[in-house]
């Protein structure tokens, strides 16, 4: 429990009210803190009574509507995050997986590329070998196809 | 499919609560919303950001759905989350406004001098002297409720008005416009 004056709620509704009584003003002399109390309390009635709803407040079916606005705002948001949450851990998941392929086979790769060159089809036509398994190809397929797929979800989602 | 037209929140706290219905919301809002926006005006001393965050606290009051025990007490709720709103304000004022004053209003002066003069002392006080001094001196409110309100100690508020008056005592008299006690 709070220690106060226990005649603070007096002095303060004297002071508003204009209604001393003898004992209260003779209390004021013996408590520093009903002293400050009574000495601001005129100015703060003053202050609170000062003219200052020239403006209107909005109605309140505006505001009980504007807050089934953005309750319905606030719900799709909390709706929505989990899919975002699982789009942004698919779009890591097939950038990593881009990513992990061509470190896995860049050499393969690499070999590859410079055999599309004229002289080394030439080679590989006189019994080269042939760098690139169908797994490779596989997987390049299959990430293809979801990298589309995100894509396409992607801006389905937003239209 | 027609929805009942009533404040249902997801939130947990007020799952399980009847939710306020409109009309009881609009009686509510009626006797609170004048007292919170001069409370909100006099801490801030912007008559648009009182707007806002009166508006703000009955957004959050029909989202968290409280539970309806008495207007006193969902009035209470609504002073101490306008308060909070308050104080966020006065943060983010901090963090935009480097260079000026954060913690005093920004008044402009008007046809009422005197309104003027009032607001400009009162904006000397720090914010959660304002709240202090507009709870205890025109809500009325009991130290107990004070606290609660401010999320302050019962015991510190007792101090902290005691300093926040006679600061307040001390710039009206260096300013001319201590009123007549009873003494």
């Amino acid at each position: 429990m709070s220690d106060a004056c226990r005649f603070e709620a007096n002095v303060i509704h004297a002071a508003r009210h204009d209604a001393w009584s003898e004992s209260l003003r003779a209390h004021l002399t013996t408590c520093e803190e009903c002293e400050v109390t009574a000495a601001i309390a005129p100015w703060m009635t003053r202050f609170e009574r000062m003219p200052d709803r020239e403006h209107i407040l909005p109605d309140p079916q505006v505001v009980w509507l504007k807050a089934q606005i953005l309750r319905g705002t606030a719900d799709a948001l909390r709706v929505t995050r989990p899919l975002n949450i699982m789009q942004i851990a698919a779009y890591l998941v097939v950038a990593g997986g881009w990513a992990a392929l061509l470190t896995w086979k860049w050499d393969v790769l690499r070999r590859w590329l410079s055999s599309l060159a004229p002289e080394q089809i030439v080679f590989e036509a006189s019994g080269g070998q042939a760098t690139l398994s169908v797994s490779f190809f596989g997987i390049v397929f299959v990430l293809a196809s979801v990298t589309v797929m995100l894509a396409l979800h992607t801006i389905l989602a937003e239209e | 499919m027609s929805m009942p037209f009533a404040i249902e929140t997801a939130t947990s706290p007020g799952r399980n609560r009847k939710p306020m219905d409109e009309a009881r919301f609009e009686s509510f809002y009626r006797k609170t919303a004048g007292a919170l926006w001069s409370y909100l005006f006099r801490l801030t001393g912007d008559s648009a950001t009182a707007d806002d965050l009166v508006q703000k606290a009955f957004f959050r009051f029909l989202r968290a759905n409280p539970p309806l025990v008495s207007d006193e007490h969902m009035r209470r709720w609504m002073f101490r989350t306008a308060t909070n709103l308050a104080m966020d304000h006065f943060r983010e004022n901090k963090r935009w406004k480097r260079g000026e004053m954060p913690d005093a209003p920004s008044i402009v002066p008007d046809r009422g001098e005197l309104r003027h003069d009032m607001m400009r002392v009162f904006s000397e006080l720090k914010p959660q002297e304002r709240a202090l001094l507009w709870l205890a001196h025109v809500e009325e409110t009991s130290h107990d409720e004070i606290a609660e309100t401010l999320g302050l100690k019962s015991k510190s508020v007792r101090v902290l008005l005691f300093r926040a008056r006679k600061k307040l005592a001390e710039l009206l008299s260096k300013k001319g416009l201590a009123p007549a006690g009873a003494r």
